[in-house]
């Protein structure tokens, strides 16, 4: 559980490295390649069909993790607007003496236009160097995938993953504690079934008194009996019968499901001839 | 009142999957859905779907859907829209209010076989300020997004990072939206490192351990800001952790559970089964729950995702024709076959074993009582 | 398991358990009270809550409904719950003027017997509620009467119970009896262990003929169905208990008349009822019918929407938020056993079909007096259990 990938929500390149996803220097060395950034098994397999010189193989299960081919891998980027995950990426470091180009999925508007001088980010979204926009590629067969290809210093071309979107060139801030003056309300007042007001603390007391069940609680206080037939507070009902009881899900059965299902105009109910 | 063969009860994947299926084999079918149009989340789902190519894997949700539209007309599916299921009795007589060109008139309509697949229902989680406006569903979030084309709001705090959690912080930031963090009370994130790799890349951070504390609400008496806090081992707020972050949406994400209240109010046997959302209806290999002739499919018959409704909606409606005599037993038992295998497949690995070893609890178990 | 020792076992939790439990443990009595679920979990959870006079034919029965409004207006100050005890009357509609006839004579004899009611003519009714269709010929006032929450009460009193030193067991199922050599029963035996006990009440609803068989007392009890709709907050339709005429008329003076409804709705035993509740969802009614199990009639509820729209046509466009249906335990003539049985010691409150809330306080009060000894406030021939010995369960309905 202390993987990269289920703390920060990006593989490191660790994982990276450890899943074989990294083509060799060798293979850098040729020309544009497929970084393919899966590193879990999923039940997915797009990229297999994505490349036309059959470089991805994921076979049976479809759980594999792609394997890339990287002699066959001509680096085209047919792949990286067809994987769903959108977790592949070409990676350039041929492109000139001292600049790579990393290629991204870039699914927001607006688009960059080639020539632009954009952020680019990392695997965390942090601002890395500034990157020129070298190409655009958005047709029709990407199905609203464009796929983004900047320009980078060379020694960024392992980390650069995408760019700060558009509009949104300083990206949000997350620091931001203003101390807002509110008042510290009893927690008995907190509200539990929205449609009857029904408050945490008059369930506390229904339970205190020997209500065992959801439709103990809601006999007591009305919770669950309104509009909404307790589809939004049954689950917190049932949480609070958990702490306070220590019974588990199977102990704490549903509340009668009753009709009709959704309100219903007494014109329309009673419209009918036959009764 | 009225006669059908069969009578699907709700036209999201596993519905739309189960009518085409029948209907193709001969069966009449009649599909009912509460909304304008069919389609239930598909058309929510603007992201590329994830499974095999048979599961129309790298086209997007809504797609799908229109695939799937085009597929029921094509295969002569009778569909009432705007159209609500308000109770399931006795005789397998359905009460619906039904929209018609005169208005909405209540139609009882008896069927030989039934198919619930009405979904599932977002979780609720309550805390200080949780009522005020500007605290919803993300399931809500999405809808207003991708459906009804309005943003909920500029900066948004999800509370979540299961799969919806994560998919819809991605496309409330393509809606244009900030997402300034997603707060998740385990030790990792829940869903699909892809997604949530998107969300990162794009500059979201991740609060593991912690958890909503209150929502503020400004002077328009809507949501201002939010307050989250670190979680110790017994689940409650360390003090002095607590952080203030400028808000004016606040996204739930805190799971979802089966909605079979059709089912339960007609007698099915439900049992609870945690990794799928809680109290759902039993069913067997072939969708059948203990009550004859009644079906289930989709996130009613457990919370999963849109292929594997989609699957579950074939089985469905593969058995329900064979039930009808419309499908040879040999035949049928292939083609149900090659579905279980489908399904089984996408239930593999780290998030889908889980849900595999309950569902082959659930038809272990049987549905007999 | 250790036995427990009482002066009287009451058998059942709801509405007529507890108001017995509640009047025995206040006369002093050591009381047990042993519920198979939790408090208010049958009947009682599945009903209207009112007590009028006018539910009941003038004579001894409205005596009897008299006795019980003075007991919920003793209770609504003596005991410590807000039980929702509205006191303000309740109105009764005509539908034809062959009702309006038989209403005005039902007014005199009621009134001849002191009970306050007062005709109303088609513009009086409409003044009074405008909402009224405006077709409706007349009404019948009555002032004595109120409403009330049963669930609330049902647990107000499981607490009183409890402050004057009664034990409740509940999720405790009664499994048996043991008789003495003279025949008096001397034990209850529960899945939680024995009571020994000098004195049993039956007091278990649609389960009293179960419990009273394995003591060997025989109760002529069925049971008939009931629906009731719910309606959504705040849809104001009249500011006190409304209900039709006719029914009652059917039900209580003549049983010849037919009201003017269809096949299926005089089949089902459908009339309007409408009772504002303390929560403002008020109720819409009601059904009677055999059939023993829980689940809303579809048909049915659809005809009491339609009957509902008849005596006010606003509900057409008030929403039903959900449905619910009760089990009356009915005896054969309709009225309630309170009574002593064929076994010392063994005494019953249960059939009391439609009334069963209603008649609660005034049938626990007398069971109470009857258990203890004591002069009784009313004769307890018409509540006797020896009325039914010749009536074969099967010809009843």
């Amino acid at each position: 559980m202390n993987d990269n990938i289920l703390q920060n929500g990006y593989p490191s390149w660790e994982e990276l490295k450890k899943f074989n996803r990294i083509p060799s220097h060798e293979r850098f060395a040729k020309g544009p390649v497929a970084v393919i950034e899966c590193i879990q098994a999923i039940p997915c397999n797009p990229c297999e069909g994505a490349c036309k010189f059959g470089a991805i193989c994921v076979g049976e299960p479809i759980i594999n993790l792609p394997q890339l081919e990287e002699e066959k891998c001509t680096g085209c980027g047919m792949c990286v607007a067809q994987c769903s995950g959108l977790a592949i990426f070409v990676v350039d470091k041929t492109y000139s003496e001292t600049q790579a180009t990393v290629s991204f999925p870039h699914e927001y508007l607006p688009l960059p236009e080639k020539g632009q001088t954009v952020t680019a980010v990392n695997r965390a979204g942090e601002p890395v160097c500034e990157a020129v926009v070298v190409r655009v590629v958005n047709p029709e067969r990407n199905d609203h995938t464009p796929v983004v290809t900047v320009a980078i210093p060379k020694e960024f071309a392992d980390a650069v993953r995408g760019m700060v979107r558009l509009g949104m060139e300083k990206p949000a801030d997350h620091s931001c504690c203003k101390d807002y003056v509110y008042k510290e309300n009893d927690p008995d007042d907190l509200i539990v079934c929205r449609c009857e007001e029904v408050t945490v603390g008059d369930i506390r007391k229904a339970i205190a008194e020997g209500a065992t069940s959801i439709t103990g609680v809601k006999r007591r206080t009305r919770a669950g009996m309104g509009l909404c037939q307790g589809r939004t507070c049954s689950k917190i009902v049932t949480k609070m019968l958990s702490d306070a009881t220590g019974k588990r899900g199977i102990d704490i059965p549903l509340d009668t499901a009753r009709p009709p299902m959704k309100p219903v105009t007494m014109k329309i109910l009673g419209g009918d001839d036959d009764v | 009142m009225e006669k059908r063969e069969i009578a699907i009860i709700g036209g999201g994947p596993a519905g739309l999957a189960a009518s085409i299926e029948a209907a193709r084999a001969g069966a009449h079918v009649l599909l009912i859905d509460e909304n304008a149009s069919p389609g239930g989340q598909l058309f929510k789902q603007i992201h590329k779907f994830f499974g095999s190519k048979a599961h129309s894997a790298g086209i997007r949700g809504i797609d799908i859907g229109k695939k799937l539209l085009k597929e029921t007309e094509e295969a002569g599916v009778e569909v009432w829209l705007n159209s609500s299921v308000i109770g399931l009795y006795e005789g397998n007589n359905l009460s619906v209010v039904r929209s018609t060109a005169e208005g909405k008139k209540i139609v009882t309509v008896q069927a030989d076989k039934i198919l619930i697949c009405t979904g599932g229902q977002e979780n609720a989680i309550n805390f200080e300020g949780w009522t005020i406006p500007g605290v919803m569903g993300a399931g809500c979030a999405q809808t207003m997004v991708n459906v009804n084309r309005v943003l909920p709001g500029k900066r948004v705090l999800m509370i979540g990072s299961g799969n919806v959690g994560l998919i819809v912080s991605y496309q409330l930031m393509q809606a244009g939206a900030d997402v300034v963090a997603i707060v998740e009370a385990a030790d990792h994130i829940g869903g699909y490192g892809v997604h949530a790799a998107k969300v990162r890349r794009a500059g979201v951070p991740f609060y593991l351990r912690h958890t909503i504390v209150r929502a503020v609400a400004g002077e328009n008496q809507e949501v201002c800001a939010a307050v989250i806090g670190q979680l110790d081992d017994q689940w409650n707020i360390i003090p002095g952790t607590e952080k203030t972050i400028d808000v004016d949406t606040v996204c739930i994400a805190a799971g979802l559970r089966p909605l079979a209240k059709i089912a339960q109010m007609y007698g099915v046997k439900h049992d609870f089964i945690p990794e799928m959302g809680g109290w759902m209806p039993m069913h067997d290999e072939n969708m059948e729950t203990s009550v004859c002739g009644v079906y289930v499919a989709g996130d009613t018959a457990g919370v999963e995702e849109a292929n594997t409704a989609m699957d579950e909606g074939r089985l469905a409606g593969i058995a329900m024709a064979e039930a009808l005599g419309y499908i040879p037993g040999e035949k049928a038992e292939q083609r149900k076959n090659d579905i279980r295998k489908s399904l089984e497949s996408l239930r593999l690995g780290p998030f889908g074993e889980r849900r595999l070893k309950a569902k082959e609890r659930i038809i272990a178990r049987g549905v007999a009582e | 398991m250790m036995s427990k020792t009482a002066d009287v076992v009451v058998i059942g939790g709801g509405m007529q358990g507890t108001c017995a439990a509640y009047y025995l443990a206040k006369a002093g009595q050591k009381v047990i009270l042993v519920e198979r679920g939790d408090l208010a979990s049958g009947t009682t959870s599945r009903s209207d809550g009112d007590s009028f006079i006018n539910d009941v034919p003038p004579g001894y029965m409205t005596e009897f409904a008299e006795a019980t409004i003075k007991e919920f207006i003793k209770m609504d100050k003596e005991i410590d719950c807000d039980f929702e005890w509205v006191h303000r009357g309740c109105v009764l509609l005509m539908e034809t003027e062959e009702e309006v006839e038989f209403a005005k004579e039902l007014a005199k004899a009621k009134q001849a017997t002191g009970s306050q009611v007062r005709f109303m003519d088609q513009k009086e009714v409409h003044d009074d509620e405008p909402n009224t269709a405006p077709d409706i010929p007349g009404g019948l006032e009555f002032t004595a009467g109120g409403a009330l929450n049963p669930m609330q009460l049902a647990y107000g009193l499981g607490r009183e119970i409890e402050k004057s030193g009664g034990e409740l067991m509940r999720f405790t199922e009664v499994t048996g009896f043991e008789k003495d050599a003279d025949g008096r029963v001397c034990k209850v035996i529960t899945n939680e262990g024995e009571i020994i006990t000098d004195n049993v009440v039956i007091a278990c609803g649609i389960w009293s003929q179960s419990i009273a068989e394995k003591v060997g007392v025989y109760l002529p009890i069925h049971i008939m169905k009931g629906d009731l709709l719910v309606i959504e907050r705040d849809a104001y339709i009249t500011r006190r208990k409304t209900m039709e005429f006719g029914y009652n008329l059917v039900r209580n003076e003549n049983h010849s008349y037919k009201r003017k409804v269809s096949p299926f709705m005089e089949k089902y035993g459908i009339g309007f009822l409408f009772e504002p509740t303390n929560s403002t969802n008020g109720l819409v009614g009601f059904s009677k019918y055999a059939a023993t199990d829980t689940v809303s009639n579809n048909l049915v509820t659809r005809a009491i929407a339609k009957r509902a729209i008849r005596f006010f046509p606003k509900f057409a466009d008030v929403s039903v938020i959900h449905c619910y249906a009760g089990l009356r335990p009915q005896s054969p003539d309709g009225e309630p056993i309170v009574s002593r049985t064929n076994v010392p010691g063994v005494f019953v409150s249960a059939g009391h079909g439609g009334n069963g809330i209603m008649f609660a306080p005034i049938s626990g009060k007398l069971v109470s007096q009857m258990v203890c000894g004591q002069k009784t406030d009313m004769e307890m021939g018409p509540l006797s259990l020896n009325r039914f010995q010749r009536v074969e369960p099967s010809v009843t309905r």
